[in-house]
């Protein structure tokens, strides 16, 4: 921790040193700035018999703390009586109203605490003879408006004659300085320079010229005032919270820390991260000064309240504690390990208040001076484990100073629904276009996730201090690195911005601020609200990376820093943050390889962290640039439902053949990505991360994913998430959904279709060797995964890229982009425009309804099998002419030429029997590709069909053979509750949306009305999402 | 990245069929009609209303307007074949819904691109909207649970939220649930979940919203204003499983099942009900688990204990407290 300068005070050694020189004659005058007056009252004084003997003329004085006393006397005007008191021990003396001076005779000696904050933030409290005998303690900083008097001998100048007086201060408060008054000897005020010095600090040389007016006294009498110091208890020392730690983020790697966190000890309180043990700078130096008086003599020392008192700057010899909380009788000379001289440090241990004894004994003779403290401490708390509130649990993780780990706001979010979340593209959300003209504003509820909240702690402060002559600044010492907002939040709802509607209307509405050094100061209102209603939370949000803290400061009325209190923070971009992998180049390489995992450089402390693991995939069509963003803002939303386990974002080709950013047109191929990937995130998960891993995988990672699981990988819960996988895949005798076969298959029986073709090779068929046909069918494909792992379906019934495609809907391409070839100039414009063709309505289905229908592949469809007719076999034209054969090749759908065998003939077995549809199956068998594929004709050739479909098993799954269920992603899977005797289907459309059921306006007014849709988890902000995150930390126990 | 585009569109049709199309999707026309629940028409009602279609740049069809003096709004515009609505106003309950019965005019089986209008043209879909009267703090519960036994009736506390002494705290046994199951594998598992009550005069009966067909409306208030004064039986019964013999039956959720059930009646000696807590459950009441050691048991369920038969809760007075928000229910 590093402070400004808390520099305040007059420094009493040094301008008595000061005045001294001047007025050494009457060095004795010092001592009655020790005075305590109690006005009204006019008071000066003078030399009237010699040294020890003083002259006062005033009504009423109280001398308070008067510990001791010797041989003093009062003359009442002029009238010498000895006094009666000749000893006190505090107390005060009252003169008789109608008396009006009196003398004081005896040896003063006054021994004061005088505290003093200097640069490097050592106190100094220096005890110093003023003069002899008289000792007036305690109350080391209850200074009055301080008047210092300086009394120039006038003898030899006349009247009308001007004089010149020239004083040396060191005057190390701000404020004002004045010589202020110049008593009745002096005419001619106006000829005072330098009465003023508003804010004067550092060594100050008041140059006072004056006219002498009238001749009453030998001495002129100059007043020098300082302005009043501060009350005692308002003397503010910060308890030292911190321990120095300079924890920093810690790198996990296989389940083992690469990097250990530097841990302070109780005792080595400052500890460098290369080990160097360093001053903990939240001590306060102080020194004693004894007066020369006491030399051979003792002293004590003794402490009350919170605080312990160190011999060392690190904290390695203790002196006081509340376990011993006093030493008493030490030579002044020390006994070897401590004497009067060494510098004491202070530390301060909780809020309140403490005091500081010193008695000085010599000859039976004592002296004492204490100094009373105000211990303070306001933490600024994030929401460390960011579970939406700042409660017991992060002030315990403040208290430990433990970095507070965040991200830098540079996605493109917009609205409820915009931007692509990734990091560093598009107008940074920090840096806002319009944050120069109106100071900005948060950049819709999307952007909510990249702010944070500290709650200021300050309302018990409050209490002991008066705010109102302070100023509360925040500020950071990079150069204008954060933006922040003051909210009516409190430390119980710190998050409630991120999910409660209201809260993150009225945050939209606030204006953000930029900061930096020069720091933002918290308004009065703020400080109200802290002090009223237990508000205090701030939000923040990061405009680039930073280590330097965040830092409150607090000032006093002069100017003057008084307290620093700091968050140690390490802001970074967000990928930074989590754990990636590049299972692209895995899938390219054929294995895993360090290279394609890169950790997480900023994650938080271990108390923040559990031994879990939480793997996130994302789904179809998302090119490494996007994937960025789903992962990134994924991790965001996982973050702030409280997620502490750590984070693996997996990158995997998806998205091959995308064209540009607008969509990727082979949905198969990247099926087959899918499938072939999945050993690569088996390996990740069993062999690199080696945890208790909680996967979650959105859309076509559903996929990958289970394949991973199927194949051995070991995951403890499992959440499919829009799942683009068909039902039947976990649950083998699903119904089938007439909605799912194509229309043109209308009638025809059951057997012919390609996606029952498996069942002509079960064991009936060869019993002696299970055929690999037999496999060709997604029924049952991933049942394993329900016994394998925990799986937990949240689908949306408000799909739209897994919506049922209607079975009255004639599915072609048509379905796909509403236009054709007489109005493609049309949806050219709309393309060079920038909008986009095709929003993926019904696509999921589609893609099991094309199976067969297109020519070529590669187009929402494949050419071969699914619900292609075979009008080579099956036909009613048969016409053997080279030219309807070329012809058919071009354009094989055409169905006005040839039709294919009516349902009624097609359907009788002895008219296609089951031997002849293993050879010429019912479906287009997509040419010599696949021949190998069909029993031969010929029984002299070779069956090489089994081999063919263990080959290309995932080819043949992706391309040829269609689902007839609908998809996981938008229906609930009732086998997923029965089988686990649990409801672990969630409907997000139905349930996940928020309490209130809100959905984006922006969305309303457009052509869906309230559904929950495909990408939304992503699209849609957290604000209106959050509850499905929420959900898979509950499930995973992802925070605890 | 216009020649990308520019390609792209030529790859495209390339694969298209050469049937003669016409561009762009059929034309719809629809009225709305916004009436009371007796039928008389609602004159200002606020109407946002969609024909939905696939194509981002075509598809900002939604219309935003008020009813005229007949209750009536129109869109017309291209589609592909549905439209989607919702009609609010000050002291009514929103009603929103779906409306997928357009056709195509030239067969069964839809072929885009071969028709021009959709058929009906302009039906008018009447929409009632309930009147918000007077809704009431409730006990609700999203209630997610597990019954403790198999083959053992066991009572259920609808204040306490729990299953009665030893299983739970309940005091009072509102519902009384037996589960039973014959087989406990998930290819041959039967289930029967019976539901009994403790007194004579208790009872439930089922209360179904809308048919389970595509075009439907929805009020946010499911379910009627009151409860019925009779109509409630002693037991119901669901049964589900998944057998060789019978295949899969009633596995999955009935959408549009909801109950309304009367507990804690009390009559006198003629039989007259002199106090009664009346409640509703908001659809399906699910349970299963083919080889789990229990049955679990889900249903969201409302009970108003002030004894009359108001059924409108009030959603800021759930007088359950902390409840998850997974365990509140956010319908009226």
């Amino acid at each position: 921790m590093s402070r400004k300068v808390d520099y305040w005070g007059l420094t009493g050694e040094r301008s008595h040193s000061a005045i001294r020189a001047y007025q050494s004659k009457y060095s004795s005058w010092i001592s009655q700035t020790k005075v305590e007056w109690i006005g009204p009252w006019e008071r000066y004084f003078y030399d009237e018999t010699a040294p020890s003997s003083y002259f006062f003329n005033y009504r009423q004085a109280c001398f308070s703390d008067i510990t001791s006393c010797t041989s003093l006397s009062c003359k009442y005007n002029g009238e010498t009586k000895n006094s009666t008191v000749v000893s006190y021990q505090g107390g005060e003396i009252l003169l008789p109203e109608n008396k009006s001076s009196m003398t004081i005779t005896g040896e003063l000696t006054i021994n004061y605490l005088f505290p003093e904050y200097v640069f490097d933030e050592k106190l100094e409290f220096p005890f110093f003879q003023a003069a002899q005998s008289m000792t007036i303690a305690g109350k080391c900083l209850k200074i009055e408006p301080l008047r210092y008097w300086l009394g120039v001998p006038s003898v030899g100048v006349g009247l009308g004659q001007t004089m010149s007086y020239q004083a040396t201060f060191n005057y190390t408060r701000g404020g004002l300085f004045e010589v202020s008054h110049i008593p009745m000897f002096v005419v001619n005020k106006s000829q005072v320079h330098g009465d003023h010095w508003d804010n004067f600090q550092g060594t100050g040389q008041p140059h006072v010229t004056f006219t002498i007016g009238s001749f009453h006294h030998p001495f002129v009498y100059l007043y020098l005032d300082a302005p009043p110091c501060r009350e005692e208890d308002k003397y503010i020392i910060g308890v030292n919270s911190d321990n120095d730690n300079q924890n920093t983020c810690e790198v996990f790697f296989n389940g083992k820390k690469v990097k250990e966190p530097v841990v302070d000890s109780e005792e080595l309180s400052s500890v460098t991260d290369e080990g160097e043990i360093t001053a903990d700078d939240d001590l306060v130096p102080c020194h004693m000064n004894v007066s020369d008086a006491f030399e051979g003599g003792t002293f004590s020392l003794r402490k009350e309240g919170p605080v312990r008192v160190w011999l060392t700057p690190h904290k390695t010899k203790l002196l006081l504690d509340d376990n011993k909380p006093e030493i008493t009788n030490l030579p002044l000379e020390g006994n070897g390990d401590f004497n009067v001289n060494d510098t004491l440090y202070i530390e301060g241990v909780e809020t309140g208040e403490a005091r500081l004894y010193l008695n000085v004994e010599r000859n039976g003779k004592s002296e004492s001076a204490s100094i009373k403290m105000t211990l303070i401490n306001v933490p600024l708390i994030p929401d460390y484990n960011h579970d939406r509130k700042v409660d017991k649990k992060d002030e315990e993780y403040a208290s430990k100073l433990l970095t507070y780990c965040f991200w830098t706001n540079d996605d493109d979010d917009s609205g409820d629904t915009g931007g692509k979340d990734i990091p560093g593209e598009g107008f940074p959300d920090a840096e806002s276009e319009f944050m120069s003209i109106n100071s900005g504003v948060i950049d819709g509820t999307r952007d909510l996730v990249d702010w944070f909240p500290v709650f200021i702690d300050l309302k018990s402060t409050l209490t002991a201090i008066d705010a109102s002559e302070y100023r509360f600044v925040l500020t950071s010492k990079s150069t204008n690195n954060f933006n922040m907002v003051f909210t009516d939040l409190k430390p119980g709802n710190a998050g409630d911005y991120l999910t409660v509607k209201k809260e993150a209307d009225d945050l939209l509405k606030k204006y953000v601020t930029d900061f930096g050094e020069l720091g933002v100061e918290l308004p009065e209102s703020f400080i109200s609200a802290i002090k009223e209603r237990g508000q205090g939370v701030i939000l923040i949000e990061a405009r680039k990376e930073t280590d330097w803290p965040l830092q409150l400061k607090i000032f006093d009325e002069a100017g003057e820093l008084i307290y620093v209190k700091e968050l140690p923070i390490k802001i970074s971009g967000v990928e930074k943050m989590f754990n990636r992998v590049d299972l692209i180049s895995s899938l390219a390489r054929g294995s895993l390889a360090d290279e394609d995992i890169i950790l997480a450089e900023n994650t938080p402390h271990e108390y923040l962290q559990i031994d879990k693991d939480f793997v996130f995939i994302y789904g179809y069509s998302v090119n490494q640039q996007g994937g960025r963003g789903w992962l990134s803002e994924n991790f965001k939303r996982m973050y702030w439902s409280g997620n502490l386990a750590r984070y693996w974002g997996v990158t995997w080709l998806g998205y091959e053949t995308k064209i540009g950013d607008l969509f990727t047109r082979n949905f198969h191929l990247n099926v087959l990505n899918a499938l072939h990937t999945a050993p690569y995130l088996k390996e990740l998960i069993n062999r690199k991360i080696n945890s208790r891993v909680i996967l979650a995988a959105h859309s076509l990672g559903v996929m990958l994913s289970s394949k991973a699981v199927l194949d051995g990988a070991n995951v403890e819960k499992y959440f499919m998430i829009d799942g683009a996988v068909a039902i039947e895949a976990f649950d083998g005798h699903a119904e089938y959904v007439i909605d799912m076969q194509h229309p043109d298959w209308e009638g025809y029986d059951d057997r012919l279709f390609s996606s029952e073709w498996h069942k002509l090779f079960t064991s009936q068929y060869n019993w002696e060797k299970k055929d690999a046909r037999s496999s060709l069918t997604w029924r049952d494909f991933f049942s394993g995964v329900l016994e394998k792992t925990d799986v937990y379906n949240f689908y949306s019934s408000g799909e739209e890229v897994l919506a049922k495609h209607d079975y009255f809907r004639h599915p072609d391409m048509w379905d796909v982009s509403g236009i054709d070839k007489d109005d493609w100039w049309e949806v050219v414009l709309e393309l060079l425009k920038g909008g986009n063709l095709y929003e993926g309505t019904w696509a999921w289905a589609l893609q099991e309804k094309l199976k067969g229908r297109h020519k070529y592949d590669g187009w929402m469809g494949s050419p071969w099998g699914g619900w292609g007719l075979n009008l080579d076999d099956y036909s009613m034209i048969s016409l053997d002419t080279d030219y309807l054969k070329s012809y058919l090749i071009l354009y094989p759908d055409i169905d006005f030429e040839i039709t294919p065998l009516p349902p009624e003939k097609a359907d009788e077995e002895d008219e296609i029997s089951n031997d002849e549809l293993r050879k010429k199956p019912f479906f287009k068998k997509g040419g010599e590709k696949w021949d190998d594929l069909y029993v031969p004709e010929s029984s002299k050739k070779p069956d090489k069909g089994s081999q063919s479909a263990k080959d290309n098993q995932f080819e043949l799954l992706a391309e040829f053979f269609p689902a007839r269920t609908l998809p996981v992603g938008a229906n609930e899977v009732q086998k997923i509750n029965q089988f686990y005797g649990k409801n672990k289907n969630f409907d997000m459309n139905e349930q996940m949306k928020n309490d209130n059921n809100d959905w984006p306006q922006e969305r309303i007014i457009s052509q869906w009305e309230r559904d929950w849709r495909h990408n939304d988890i992503r699209v849609v902000s957290y604000l209106y999402v959050n509850k499905v995150f929420i959900e898979f930390v509950k499930i995973g126990v992802l925070n605890k | 990245m216009k020649v990308i585009r520019t390609i792209f569109i030529f790859i495209m049709l390339l694969s298209f069929d050469c049937r003669t199309i016409e561009a762009g999707w059929p034309i719809a026309k629809i009225t709305f009609k916004a009436v009371e629940e007796n039928g008389s028409a609602i004159e200002a009602a606020t109407v946002r209303a969609g024909l939905r279609s696939a194509l981002t740049g075509k598809g900002k069809l939604l219309e935003e307007g008020l009813t005229d003096k007949n209750g009536l709004f129109t869109i017309e515009g291209e589609t592909y074949g549905e439209a989607v609505y919702s009609i609010t106003k000050d002291g009514y309950y929103e009603s929103h819904g779906y409306y997928q019965d357009f056709r195509s005019p030239n067969g069964k089986i839809i072929k885009y691109g071969t028709f021009k209008k959709w058929v009906p043209w302009n039906p008018t879909v009447e929409v009632i909207l309930k009147k918000i009267k007077n809704p009431v703090p409730m006990y609700a519960k999203n209630l997610e649970t597990k019954i403790p036994e198999i083959g053992k009736p066991i009572g259920f506390d609808l204040i306490k939220a729990d299953w009665v002494e030893p299983y739970g705290e309940g005091e009072v046994s509102d519902f009384v649930f037996k589960g039973t199951r014959e087989g406990n594998k998930w290819e041959n598992f039967e289930i029967e979940l019976e539901l009994t009550f403790s007194n004579p005069c208790d009872g439930i009966q089922e209360y179904i919203v809308k048919e389970n067909d595509d075009s439907y409306f929805l009020s946010r208030l499911k379910l009627p204003h009151e409860a019925p004064e009779e109509g409630y039986k002693k037991s119901w019964v669901k049964k589900l499983g998944n057998t060789p013999e019978k295949g899969r039956f009633n596995l999955g959720k009935k959408e549009y099942q909801n109950y309304i059930f009367r507990v804690r009646t009390d009559t006198d000696d003629n039989g007259n009900i002199k106090k009664a807590l009346y409640g509703k459950i908001h659809g399906d009441i699910q349970t299963g688990g083919c080889s789990s050691p229990k049955l679990f048991l889900n249903f969201t369920y409302y009970l108003n204990p002030d004894g009359t038969r108001n059924l409108e809760f009030d959603l800021k007075r759930n007088l359950f407290e902390g409840l998850s928000s997974l365990e509140r229910p956010n319908e009226p």
